[in-house]
């Protein structure tokens, strides 16, 4: 259409070119003004005072719904607009990155101890120490663990609010029938139960995954390596001597007991799932997980459910060592604007009332992050006390340094995985795992000086 | 809208011959498409040019960095192995959706009956999320609970399952398998309407030639379908070398490095470890290769475009 026939188009139906022009220069004028306007919350429902909270998905979505739900009921109680998302998997960790960038920050993030730790040199967090004094003063103090995730530099960050672990679950009945009393002491003893009472290929002796899909394999080596004296930095969180007879003797063990046969042949293509679903189908004796397998039996298989046994992780010629870490955190964002961080410390300050934490915690599946909860009825129960006790004693992964930015991105390069399927998948010597170890340890290390 | 203005303004748009009127009104029309241009693929890709120099960490200040992250990709432990099965599940997989999708095509372009419902279905896999496909795939692959074993072990055809993911003999072929069933049918769905495009007569006349089937196809439906092949072949080898969804649901590059393809190392890079600048890197290295594709494809349009014309 030429621009003659356009014009006379538009005039004929009442409309110039100028008004056109002025509608749409109008209109565009609007939308850019809306996210101003909505800052300023002139515009109901478009931000404004609506409180932000972007929270993950659990393998306890019972735990889920009770927290979305009392958010839900502070908000009300306060005449406040909150938008809860609940996510799975690593969205709320890209969503963070997307918002870091854009500086359109959510006014709370859940957080654990690898997103903190990843995301702490941005300078997101906002400082939550006088919150953090209130609830320890209030629940008797935080686990050690919790403490040493969220202090940095003296100052507190994050909000810790539970302590996860993961720990051995096993088949008690068939351990018992095989005439082993207690689970073993030791690693070695482990695999030589496993081997002892496993029925290839219906009942494999060990779960553990042997593929960077399953991420929980990472602590599983990781802490066997802590119990052998292997480490990966020193005190500081500094690069130790990764290339040591320690690491050497830890390798060999993983590549013996691959050459034992006690792992189901596909766990070299499980993801964090495959452990979980090979003991509750029953097709292996031992996992070194979290306890969501507990939670699933409870609600599926209730007769299996005492046929489970929880012990910590076996010892080394170094040591015995229980891992934990912090699951859910919360962290007040940052946002620059007061009167919402004021408002998500008072949501907080609701979160870590009484009963409301007490209560998500007879739902949910970790420990909690403080003391003063010892006394809830589920700790009676010996496989969840296992879980309690680690986050009381157990330390932190990437001991026996404090958690930084360099072992995080260590830690997602799941080098410990990468060495065992080298060794198990590839074929590789130890010695050549070790090697490869070592330079990527010396890679991540290399970007942070 | 204000340079439209301001040209209407300057140069007094009553007095215009209605040549240039439509000159001006042509190029006031381009303008949006020209800024959602820079703004969304210009702008982007310069900007993603130039996070490849620096050190870029999501919620940091970059620093250039010049060459930096380009050398240390190349010394990435697995970077060989990458490009190896990044080319291979690429070339394989286009190589035998071309094959199937032609067959389906040549089949569907019968007549039968029920051939629109077939031809509908033929578009499902297409239409299912990468996401959702990998998911429903890995659970058929899954070696505890999955579709395959099941059936041949029902079957009696193994007497043990496979892990179908967790092999390298088997992993790659797996994800291959996925990759071949979502694009077939953009290959199918391509050959079926350029056939219908080469004229009846043609094949007639050979068949008075006396031509068999085989050869009608050699030398009648291939040289009518050349163009909608390179374009069709073109397009999927881009779209298969970017392949992440599949891979990262079913096997997340492993087992060890087995399906590791260069999209895994932008999005632990990127995603996971917020290194923005290496990831960067990751993406503009595989551009040349890209950017090589797309100008034949483009020259080669061009090309069809003047011999139509």
């Amino acid at each position: 259409m030429s621009g003659t026939t356009m014009g006379t188009a538009l005039t004929r139906r009442g409309a110039t070119r100028r008004t056109l022009l002025r509608t749409t220069a109008i209109g565009l004028g609007a939308i850019a003004l809306a996210p101003a306007l909505s800052a300023c919350g002139m515009i109901p429902g478009l931000g404004g005072d609506k409180l932000t909270v972007w929270t993950d998905a659990t393998f306890a979505p019972a735990s889920d719904d009770y927290q979305t739900e009392e958010i839900n009921k502070w908000a009300k109680s306060k005449n406040v607009e909150v938008e809860v998302t609940r996510e799975a998997g690593d969205a709320v960790q890209q969503k963070l990155q997307a918002a870091i960038e854009s500086k359109q920050l959510p006014d709370i993030s859940q957080a654990d101890v690898g997103r903190f730790t990843l995301f702490y040199p941005s300078g997101i967090f906002a400082d939550v120490s006088d919150l953090y004094g209130e609830f320890s003063k209030a629940w008797g103090g935080f686990y050690g663990p919790a403490e040493k995730t969220a202090t940095k530099e003296g100052k507190q960050y994050l909000l810790p609010y539970s302590v996860d672990s993961n720990l051995f679950l096993y088949r008690k009945d068939l351990l018992d029938a095989g005439g082993v009393k207690e689970f073993p002491k030791t690693w070695e003893e482990m695999f030589d139960v496993a081997k002892k009472l496993q029925q290839p290929p219906n009942l494999y002796g060990v779960g553990i995954q042997f593929n960077k899909a399953g991420t929980d394999a990472e602590s599983t080596f990781r802490f066997m390596g802590y119990d052998y004296g292997a480490y990966i930095v020193d005190q500081a969180g500094k690069l130790a001597n990764v290339k040591s007879p320690e690491m050497l003797q830890t390798l060999t063990l993983i590549k013996k007991s691959w050459d034992m046969g006690v792992y189901p042949p596909g766990v070299t293509g499980w993801d964090n799932a495959g452990n979980n679903t090979a003991l509750q189908d029953e097709k292996v004796i031992i996992i070194h997980n979290p306890a969501s397998p507990l939670v699933w039996f409870r609600t599926n298989k209730p007769d299996m459910l005492p046929k489970i046994g929880v012990s910590g992780v076996p010892a080394g010629p170094k040591g015995q060592f229980n891992q934990a870490y912090v699951r859910d955190g919360f962290a007040v964002m940052n946002t620059g604007n007061q009167k919402r961080m004021d408002l998500s410390k008072d949501l907080m300050r609701y979160l870590y009332g009484k009963d409301v934490y007490r209560n998500w915690m007879n739902l949910a599946f970790p420990a909690p992050a403080v003391a003063g909860m010892e006394d809830l009825e589920i700790w009676k129960n010996p496989q969840r006390k296992g879980f309690l006790d680690a986050a009381k004693t157990g330390i932190l992964d990437g001991y026996p340094g404090p958690p930084t930015a360099a072992y995080s991105e260590f830690n997602t390069r799941t080098p410990m995985i990468n060495a065992a399927t080298r060794m198990a998948v590839d074929g590789w010597s130890p010695e050549q795992a070790l090697d490869e170890l070592a330079k990527v340890a010396e890679d991540v290390w290399s970007k942070y000086k | 809208m204000s340079v439209q203005s301001a040209v209407l303004r300057r140069t007094g748009y009553r007095d215009m011959t209605a040549r240039h009127k439509e000159w001006v009104l042509g190029y006031a029309m381009l303008v949006p498409a020209f800024f959602f241009i820079i703004g969304l693929v210009a702008y982007p890709a310069a900007w993603a040019i130039y996070l490849s120099f620096t050190d870029k960490v999501i919620g940091q200040t970059e620093h250039w960095v010049g060459f930096q992250n380009y050398v240390w990709i190349t010394q990435w432990p697995d970077f060989g192995h990458m490009i190896w099965n990044t080319v291979m599940l690429a070339v394989v997989a286009v190589t035998i959706k071309a094959f199937v999708g032609m067959s389906m095509a040549l089949a569907l372009n019968e007549q039968f009956f029920g051939r629109t419902v077939v031809r509908a279905l033929l578009f499902l896999p297409w239409t299912v999320p990468a996401f959702v496909a990998g998911l429903i795939w890995r659970w058929m692959y899954d070696d505890q609970n999955g579709l395959f074993n099941w059936a041949l072990m029902g079957l009696g055809v193994i007497g043990e399952p496979i892990s179908w993911l967790g092999s390298v003999t088997w992993a790659m072929p797996a994800v291959m398998s996925v990759v071949i069933w979502k694009g077939f049918p953009f290959f199918a769905i391509a050959y079926l309407a350029g056939m219908q495009a080469i004229p009846s007569e043609q094949y007639e006349a050979a068949e008075v030639d006396g031509a068999s089937a085989w050869q009608r196809w050699l030398y009648v439906t291939l040289p009518g379908l050349r163009h909608v092949m390179l374009v069709t072949c073109m397009l999927s080898l881009i779209w298969t070398a970017n392949t992440f969804d599949i891979v990262f649901i079913m096997t997340r590059g492993g087992p060890s490095n087995a399906t590791e393809v260069f999209p895994m190392l932008i999005y632990d890079q990127g995603i996971r470890n917020g290194r923005i600048g290496e990831a960067a890197t990751a993406a503009m290295m595989m551009l040349p290769v890209f950017a090589g594709l797309i100008v034949i494809l483009t020259r080669y349009l061009g090309d069809r475009d003047e011999e139509t014309a």
